[in-house]
Order: structure tokens, then C-alpha cells, then sequence
């Protein structure tokens, strides 16, 4: 993605938290800084998004509700498209999924990536944890 | 033992009541009303402890995420109440009744002894 330099004024102490953060983060202060400012946008674009921290890195979830943007996009396709009967099976106001659609929809990269991620193999898994077992049924 | 579960977030809550009546003897809570909704919005490490709390293991499709904190789990020398995962492709979301009775089946095969194992169902 292409990208464009701002120059923007913060309070000393916001400065100086950001450079700690910036360290504990292995990164540089103006980077975070631009995450934090992207961030920032698109919680303000996508109201009913939050990105949280996971394992394999930051998410989208829709907020309130410990439900990932991607596993409401696969419940969406799992209904055939039709929006009222997936936010029914997840109990979810109809207005949040379609908000969680939107965001999905602005950013098809990170959430197929997200997507892939929860189709991780047998072999991945085990990987991870030794004591995975299939049932089949 | 009675075999505890818990339903994730994106697990419609009407299996709770599928595996219930397959399985009686099971007590089958989905996060959105178990302690009265306190873990709706629970991130999976704090939700994993509180499973462990109660010895109730987790039923989710989230592959993505909940391997990563069992295995930091696992790393801090911590137990789990066991997670049952369930493929994505094998069980589509509408599917309340086949995956009730992929549940039902587990729970016969494990006897519902799922501390730290981690299965998922195919």
C-alpha cells in the first residue's frame, strides 16, 4: 500500500509514552505512531469493528461480542448471502453483521488472510500443541 | 463426571439445546448467557481460564485464534479444559442438528473426560 507523510503535533507525555511502547513493540515510534493513526480511522469509518491483539497477530472482531469479521463472513456464506437468518443463528442484530460485512468488505486482504489462518492443517496444529487428536463421526 | 460444555459466540445456541436432548446428562451452556452473559465479549485467554475454572470444555470452529493461546497456555504450564474444535467445511453454520450430534458423539466416545486434550471433529 502506498503511503503519504503527515506531520502532526502530540503532547510531550503522549510522545514519550508512544517512544516506550515503540520499544516494548520493537519498532520506531513514527510507525506505531502511523498504525495508531490508521487504527484510529478505522474505528471511526467502522464503529462496530474493533481490531484486538491474537496469536497470529491483530483481528478485526465485531465490537461487544467475541466474534471474529471472518467467522461472520463464513456464517453469512454458510446462509446462502442471506444476512437475516445468519445474524439470527449468531443472535446478532442484523445492523452489526451488515457492519461487519462492510468492514470485510473494505479490507478483503486482511480478513481472508484472517480466513487462512482458521484453516490452519492437522500438521500446523500439531505443531503447535502435541495432543491434538480427529475425531470422526 | 457430568461432561461440561461451552458454546462459542459464533456456535448458534440452538445446539445447546440438540446436544441437551441427546444428551441429557450433560449441562451444555453457550457463552452468550452462561454467568449471565459475562464472557460475551471475553477474549479467548481469559474465556480459557474461566472454562478451566469450571472444567468446562470449549466447542468452536475458531482455529485461527485459540490454538495460539492453548499452546501459550500449555508453554505457562497451565491446564485446559479441553477444546473441541469443528471443521469449517464438515459442518456449515445452519447445520444445528449434525452438529449436535457430532458433539453428542465425542462426548461418548471421550466419557467427557476432555481436560487438556484438544479434538476436532471431522
Amino acid at each position: 500500500m502506498a503511503t503519504k507523510p503527515i506531520s502532526l503535533r502530540v503532547a510531550e507525555e503522549v510522545k514519550l509514552d508512544l517512544e516506550q511502547m515503540a520499544k516494548r513493540f520493537g519498532t520506531s515510534p513514527a510507525t506505531l505512531g502511523a498504525d495508531f493513526v490508521t487504527q484510529g480511522v478505522r474505528a471511526t469509518k467502522h464503529p462496530g469493528v474493533e481490531l484486538r491483539q491474537t496469536p497470529v497477530g491483530r483481528m478485526a472482531y465485531i465490537r461487544g461480542v467475541r466474534l471474529s469479521v471472518w467467522l461472520a463472513v463464513e456464517t453469512l456464506e454458510d446462509c446462502g448471502g442471506n444476512a437475516a437468518k445468519a445474524a439470527r443463528l449468531l443472535r446478532l442484530p442484523e445492523l452489526l453483521l451488515r457492519a461487519a460485512l462492510a468492514y470485510a468488505q473494505a479490507f478483503p486482504e486482511e480478513i481472508a488472510a484472517d480466513r487462512a489462518a482458521g484453516r490452519q492443517s492437522s500438521e500446523e496444529l500439531e505443531r503447535l500443541v502435541p495432543n491434538h487428536s480427529f475425531i470422526r463421526v | 463426571m457430568r461432561a461440561r460444555l461451552l458454546l462459542d459466540a459464533h456456535v448458534p445456541a440452538d445446539v445447546a439445546n440438540a446436544v441437551s436432548r441427546l444428551c441429557p446428562q450433560a449441562d451444555i451452556q453457550h457463552v452468550s448467557s452462561w454467568q449471565d452473559g459475562a464472557y460475551i465479549n471475553a477474549t479467548d485467554d481469559v474465556l480459557l481460564e474461566a472454562c478451566w475454572q469450571e472444567r468446562r470444555a470449549l466447542v468452536s470452529k475458531d482455529r485461527a485464534t485459540l490454538p495460539g493461546w492453548i499452546a501459550l497456555r500449555v508453554a505457562d504450564n497451565q491446564q485446559h479444559a479441553g477444546v473441541l474444535f469443528y471443521d469449517l467445511e464438515r459442518f456449515k453454520a445452519n447445520q444445528i442438528g449434525a452438529l449436535a450430534k457430532a458433539v453428542a458423539a465425542v462426548l461418548a466416545t471421550t466419557k467427557g473426560n476432555l481436560v487438556n486434550r484438544w479434538i476436532t471433529i471431522r
